[in-house]
This record gives C-alpha cells, sequence and structure tokens, in this order.
C-alpha cells in the first residue's frame, strides 16, 4: 500500500523538474537572444535603445586659423566666447524671467513672445557669443533650462584699418569675404564629434571617446605689413579731409617678389561692429572696382614706342602747334610745347605727343603691351570680386578709339592692375605674380620676362623725370630719395558720357630709383575743388606713403647733405 | 569524491577570493575612470579659460601696440619726430 504514494510523488517530481528546466532553458534561451543575438529586438535594438536614454554626441568647437602679417602680429583672431541657449519648456514658466531679461538687457515682453514662439521646442538661443565672463554671470544664476554653449568668435585687431582685404565670417565662423573667404578651406578646422553618457540632468559623465579628433583651423601669413596699413589707412583718411572725395585706394607691392605690403581703401568699416554695416564700405576697392586709368597708360604707349624701334627717349617729336586733328575730335595739349623729345612728352603728358606716338606705331602695338603687362585679365591673388578690366577687342577701330586707347581711355582696369604693371618695370621687365601671401625667398614663384629690361630700365629713367622739377607730380617727390611715377586725370563717366567737373586723380609711382622696388598706386576718386589733377590730388599722397615705406624697409638715401660714414672694424668712420 | 575531498573547499575559497577581489578591481577601476574623467574635464576646462585668457591679452597687447597708438604717444607726448634727411649719414662698408 506504500508504494503506491511514492510513485505518484516520483511522477509529480519528475513533472515539475522537467517543467522547471524547460522554463529555465527558455530563460536562458531568451536572454542569450537579447544578449547575444540580433534576431527580433535583439541586442543592438536594446543597446539603440539604452543609447537612446543615456548617450549623446557633442560637438568639439575648433578655432579658426589665425591670420598675421608679414611680421606675425595678429590681424584676426579667434577668442572664446559662449553661446547661452535655454530650453524653451523648462524656462516658459520660470518666475525669473523678468530677472533673466534684465540681465541679458532684453525687452521681458520680446523675451516671453520668443519662448512661447519656441514653447513646443527643446532649443533656443538666448544671446549668441557672449563674452565668458558674462555669460559665467547668467550661468550661475541658476535659471532653469538655461545653458552656455562653447563657440569662437572672430576679432580684428586692426579694425578699419585692414577690415577691407581680411573680409568677415557669418556668425557661424565662416568666412563670407575677403581674405576669410578666400582661404576657407585653410582657415577654417574640423570641429571633432565626441560621445558621452549624460545623466538625469543632462550633464556629461563619461566619455565614450572620439568619433572624429579637432582639426583647428591653420594660421595664415599675409604679405602685408600692418605698419604700412597704419601709414596708408591714415595718409588716405588725410586725403579723403583735403580733397573732400568720395573714395579712395592706395596699394603698395613690392615688384621683386610681387608681395602687396598694404592696400587700403576708403570708404572703410569697423569689422568688430556688425550693427553700422555699409556693404559699400566693405569692398576692396583696389581690386574690385575698375576705372579707367587715363594718362598712367602712356607709359605703356611709350614701351611700345620704344619696342617699335622708330623711337628712343631722346627722339624728337613735333608737337606743334599744340592740338591735334584725330576723325572728328580735336586733341589738345595746355599749351604748344613744340619739338620735344619721346620723354618730355610723358614728363609733360602731351596728349598731341603720345598721340604721335599711337599713330606711328599703331594701336595693335599698345594693346599688345597692355595684354603682356597684365591688363584685361586678372593678377591671381585669388581675392574674392577681384575684377579683370576690360580691353578693347573690336574689329573695326575708328582713328579716335586707335589713340584713346594710348592715353588709357576706352579701357579700364583697377588699381592693382596699376600697380602690377610698373613693378614688371621696376623688375626689369619681369612680371612677378601678385599674391597676397608671405613669399619666401627660396619658394619664390619664377617670373616672366614680358619686357626687355634695357626698355624697362629707360622707362624708369623717364619716370624719374615726371617727378623732378618741370614735370607733372613734382609733389610726390621724397625727401632724401628719387622716385619716378606717372599721373593721370580722368574724367568720370556720367549718364550722359564723360562729365566734365567731375574727375577721378590717378599717381603710380615708383621708389627708390636707385634700386627700383616699391610701386604703389594712389587713386583719388572725385576730388572737389581746383586740386582735381593726379598731380596735385593724388602725387602728395603718394609721397607721404612712399617715405614710410622706404623709412620701414630702410632704403638708402640717395641725398644726403650730412655725408656718408664707413663703417671699420672699429666702429664707424667719417 | 575522496579524490575532491581536500581541494575542493580550497578551490572554491580561491573563486571566492577571485571573485572578491576582481569586484573590488572593477569598482575600482570604476572610480579611476571617474577620477580620470573629472580630471580631464577640469583640464578641458582649464584649457579653454587659458585659451580665454592668451586671446584677451593677444588683443589687448596689439590694443596697446597699435601703430597709430604708438605714433601718437612717440610724437605728442614724447615730442618725437623723424630725423630729417640732411641730419642723416649712409653707413657704408668699407
Amino acid at each position: 500500500m506504500k508504494a503506491a504514494p511514492v510513485a505518484a510523488a516520483r511522477w509529480r517530481y519528475l513533472t515539475t523538474g522537467a517543467l522547471l528546466i524547460a522554463f529555465a532553458v527558455v530563460l536562458i534561451g531568451r536572454l542569450v537572444m537579447l544578449q547575444m543575438t540580433d534576431g527580433g529586438q535583439g541586442a543592438t535594438f536594446l543597446r539603440e535603445q539604452g543609447a537612446m536614454r543615456t548617450v549623446r554626441t557633442a560637438e568639439i568647437p575648433v578655432y579658426r586659423g589665425l591670420i598675421e602679417d608679414r611680421h606675425g602680429t595678429p590681424l584676426a583672431i579667434s577668442s572664446p566666447v559662449v553661446s547661452l541657449w535655454a530650453n524653451p519648456q523648462q524656462l516658459k514658466d520660470s518666475p525669473r524671467l523678468a530677472e533673466l531679461s534684465s540681465l541679458l538687457g532684453v525687452d521681458g515682453v520680446m523675451l516671453k513672445d520668443k519662448l512661447d514662439l519656441y514653447g513646443s521646442k527643446h532649443f533656443m538661443y538666448l544671446a549668441r557669443h557672449q563674452t565668458p565672463d558674462f555669460a559665467r554671470q547668467i550661468l550661475q544664476g541658476g535659471f532653469p533650462g538655461v545653458r552656455g554653449e562653447r563657440a569662437y568668435r572672430r576679432y580684428y585687431p586692426a579694425g578699419e584699418v585692414t577690415a577691407q582685404v581680411l573680409g568677415l565670417t557669418n556668425v557661424d565662423g565662416e568666412g563670407i569675404a575677403g581674405i576669410e573667404l578666400a582661404f576657407e578651406q585653410w582657415l577654417q578646422g574640423v570641429p571633432g564629434k565626441k560621445r558621452f553618457i549624460k545623466d538625469l540632468h543632462g550633464e556629461a559623465v563619461r566619455d565614450f571617446g572620439l568619433i572624429t579628433k579637432p582639426r583647428p583651423g591653420k594660421a595664415l601669413s599675409l604679405s602685408l605689413d600692418l605698419r604700412l596699413q597704419y601709414v596708408q589707412h591714415r595718409e588716405l583718411q588725410r586725403a579723403m579731409k583735403e580733397t573732400g572725395a568720395i573714395a579712395g585706394s592706395a596699394i603698395t607691392v613690392d615688384a621683386w617678389t610681387g608681395e602687396i605690403l598694404a592696400v587700403s581703401n576708403y570708404p572703410v568699416f569697423n569689422p568688430n561692429n556688425r550693427e553700422a554695416f555699409d556693404y559699400g564700405a566693405a569692398r576692396n576697392r583696389a581690386l574690385t572696382d575698375v576705372y579707367e586709368p587715363g594718362s598712367t597708360i602712356k607709359t605703356l604707349t611709350l614701351i611700345a614706342a620704344l619696342e617699335s624701334g622708330k623711337f628712343t627717349i631722346e627722339s624728337l617729336v613735333d608737337t606743334a602747334p599744340g592740338r591735334i586733328r584725330v576723325g572728328a575730335k580735336v586733341l589738345h595739349d595746355p599749351r604748344n610745347y613744340g619739338e620735344i623729345s619721346v620723354s618730355k612728352i610723358i614728363e609733360k603728358s602731351s596728349q598731341v605727343g603720345v598721340t604721335k606716338l599711337a599713330q606711328a606705331v599703331g594701336h595693335e602695338a599698345v594693346l599688345d603691351v597692355l595684354l603682356r603687362f597684365g591688363f584685361g585679365e586678372q593678377t591671381g591673388t585669388g581675392f574674392p570680386g577681384e575684377r579683370a578690366g576690360f580691353l578693347p577687342s573690336m574689329v573695326h577701330w575708328s582713328e579716335i578709339e586707335k589713340v584713346t586707347l594710348a592715353f588709357g581711355y576706352g579701357l579700364n582696369a583697377t588699381p592693382i592692375q596699376l600697380a602690377q604693371a610698373y613693378s614688371i618695370l621696376a623688375n626689369d621687365g619681369v612680371k612677378q605674380p601678385l599674391t597676397l601671401l608671405k613669399q619666401e625667398r627660396e619658394t619664390l614663384p619664377v617670373g616672366k620676362q614680358v619686357v626687355a629690361a634695357e626698355v624697362a630700365q629707360e622707362v624708369l629713367r623717364v619716370l624719374g623725370r615726371v617727378t623732378d622739377s618741370g614735370g607733372t607730380a613734382t609733389l610726390a617727390q621724397v625727401p632724401g630719395f628719387s622716385v619716378g611715377g606717372k599721373t593721370g586725370t580722368v574724367h568720370k563717366v556720367g549718364k550722359t558720357g564723360y562729365l566734365d567737373d567731375q574727375y577721378v586723380a590717378l599717381f603710380v609711382g615708383v621708389a627708390p630709383m636707385k634700386n627700383p622696388r616699391y610701386v604703389t598706386t594712389i587713386l583719388i576718386d572725385q576730388p572737389r575743388g581746383d586740386h582735381y589733377g593726379g598731380g596735385l590730388a593724388a602725387a602728395p599722397v603718394y609721397s607721404r606713403i612712399t617715405e614710410e615705406v622706404l623709412r620701414i624697409h630702410n632704403a638708402q638715401p640717395n641725398r644726403s647733405s650730412a655725408g656718408a660714414l664707413v663703417a671699420t672694424s672699429r666702429g664707424v668712420q667719417q | 569524491m575522496n579524490r575532491f575531498s581536500v581541494s575542493t573547499p580550497i578551490f572554491l575559497i580561491m573563486l571566492v577570493v577571485f571573485l572578491l577581489a576582481s569586484s573590488l578591481g572593477l569598482v575600482a577601476s570604476t572610480h579611476h575612470v571617474r577620477d580620470g574623467y573629472a580630471q580631464l574635464q577640469s583640464l578641458e576646462l582649464q584649457r579653454w579659460q587659458l585659451q580665454e585668457q592668451y586671446t584677451r591679452l593677444l588683443l589687448e597687447m596689439n590694443t596697446w601696440a597699435a601703430p597709430h597708438r604708438v605714433g601718437r604717444i612717440a610724437s605728442e607726448t614724447l615730442s618725437m619726430t623723424a630725423p630729417d634727411v640732411s641730419l642723416s649719414y649712409s653707413v657704408m662698408e668699407p
């Protein structure tokens, strides 16, 4: 009788045991499925769900590359700032809104309206790019949902002095104008990305590691010399005041290396204050605006004349009676110069003389020189918005068109193109590509000989006489140095054609004549009063700027009444 | 059974000791990670603050050393002028 219950108990025991084992197998199986396989809502799904709740990706901001002048002085710096943002859902009902708005200096009602507008979102900027001290003050206030985000802001220590050439960046730190835009790839860094685990309050608890490594922007060394920039800026401002002109440009080039040492324009703007931003003032006019170059082109006509073999600088040309008829037009000189040398034609800027030279060599020869000297094409600086200017290319040329080209009408050019053309003369006829970047002597690009060195030197001799007494540009003289150049006075074009009372005054100069190296173009747009010509409005500006250029570069004066000293091993002896 | 009678308890004790040691090790390394992370964060903050200070000083230096300011002080405060060319000598190598 006792065997039956034992048997029953054994059966129950085995069944229960089997069920328990089956449950355990199912559980282990499910566990393996969830943890190790991807079937159904498996391991990957769970990991993603977990990560969605705790793991966040953050951007690591990087700074934009420093822009510095040729001596390493910073011209554009990225400084750390903090952008304040809020979670509108946490902030909109806070009783401390009034306190926050007064701290931020914004209207309380406007802040409330903005919070209502973004009420359904989790992110809203309160104030971007604030100084770290100010941002800390707000963040320490412990306002609900208010946080800070690190960023960089661009500052330009030299302000308006370098504004147009450096350009600007937008609020996201991307270059939108000038060098900032031209060298965007170089200056712009690549922000890093990291993953981290956040806690309940959204604070980072642990980094998972970098997804991409942050790569800060690279520094850029420009060919500009900040001291010269200041000089140009100061002298241009002064010229604007003295002549009452509406705009102006100045550009100085090192002819031997093709480096642009300084480039300034007027009007100006302050890049550190965008509230009063004026698009007209942001243009780097020396590169982006074209003008008829006028008499400054006569130098190139002289080259064509010398290259033709028909003239030397001392050949005589009869300019009597001081006027000449070309087609239906009569061209005048200020007075009858009579029979004068080719050199004198340029010194006096004689219309009649240049017309005779142009007729003798033909317009094709002049056009060929203009093309070789870089007119009608960009100089290759890569500056955004740089213009190529215009060279006429008609099939049929009228008589007047053939000669006006020779004295700088009927074509247009930028001030930098004029600087480039005269740089070729200062560099023994070699065209060195112009650049805004600092060049090293070893890696200097090889220039192209576009005119014979002898011709370039002859032309420079003539340019030297233009600034001597009796020339058209005596006001361009620099104390202690001999300099050369050519003036230009151009009628501006209005709706009815050339305007009688509005001019552009130009001067392009080379210094020092003993060892020609520095070329400066001065352009004064619409000078008022009697001093509107290139020799009166632009030449004095050239003189003052060049004096500083030569001083800064330690150029040796060629006229010193005090005498010369000879350095010896025991010091300096007279 | 006889074969394991002596070594089994020792083996078990060893396992328990290893388990305890590895648990403590885990706790310690987690602590190190947190510690290290806190240190990383504070160093990152420090780097940020130093960079902040550096750029501020750089800007300040450039403002003080701006050529127009130097020029103004030289001419107005120190009464300096550029030497006249007629008074200057050229020094030449023999």
